[in-house]
């Protein structure tokens, strides 16, 4: 499923897939496949996105009821 | 083979891992790193190379048993490893998880590509000198598996560049 809320934060902070990718420390193409919903990270490196865009795990990662 | 042909080979093995490791030092001075998704696909394509492997040696087992291929036991060794190593590569370089994130791709592939032109000249000057040489074949083999991981690496390069231009938009 694909998350558009990363998306939408990830935008909202003016920040491009290759920006965030290089300030949480991974590649450009593993944000795509997150967004995309390709990929399911690991708590670590969604703690990192979160603390990136100053938002809660809840809010970016938690599935939508 | 004789004392002196192999002296000769390990010295040539001497003077390439030297000449890498120069190579590395110089051009790629950090340590390789690999995110999380990019180890997992590495796991992946090692799985997929693993059984390529195990494939064709089943498929050329049944191949040279039936027909003569005229194929010595190295070269078909050879072409088995090589095939498993593009499969890993090719794999990979697709999933974005062949180059580390903090190396650029361009100086990887065009080292690659021209590795790839040495091995095929090498092999072409064994194959002028004996059409059958297992050595000419094996060379071709290496030349033609670095190059497909080179020209690969360029593409997917060109699409990934064109995939960041228009997230930018």
């Amino acid at each position: 499923m694909k998350n558009l809320r990363l998306k939408a934060a990830r935008a909202a902070c003016d920040m491009s897939q290759q920006a965030l990718a290089e300030a949480v420390g991974v590649s450009r193409q593993t944000i795509n496949s997150i967004e995309k919903g390709d990929y399911n990270p690991t708590i670590k490196l969604c703690r990192a996105i979160c603390r990136q865009l100053g938002k809660t795990l809840d809010e970016l990662f938690w599935e939508e009821e | 083979m004789s004392i002196a042909y192999g002296i000769g080979f390990l010295c040539g093995i001497a003077i390439v891992a030297i000449g890498g490791i120069i190579v590395k030092k110089k051009l790629f001075k950090e340590k390789a790193v690999y995110d999380e998704r990019q180890e997992r696909e590495q796991g992946v394509a090692c799985k997929i190379a693993f059984y390529t492997l195990l494939a064709y040696n089943l498929i050329m087992g049944v191949v040279d048993m039936t027909f003569d291929t005229g194929l010595g036991g190295y070269v078909m060794m050879i072409i088995g490893v090589g095939i498993s190593v593009v499969i890993y590569a090719v794999y990979c370089i697709w999933k974005e998880a062949y180059f580390p994130i903090n190396q650029s791709y361009i100086k990887w592939a065009v080292l690659l590509i021209v590795i790839g032109l040495l091995c095929a000249v090498i092999g072409i000057m064994n194959l002028k000198a004996d059409t059958g040489s297992e050595t000419g074949i094996g060379c071709m083999v290496c030349a033609g598996m670095v190059i497909i991981i080179g020209l690969v690496s360029l593409i997917r390069l060109r699409i990934d560049n064109r995939e960041g231009e228009e997230e930018m938009q």
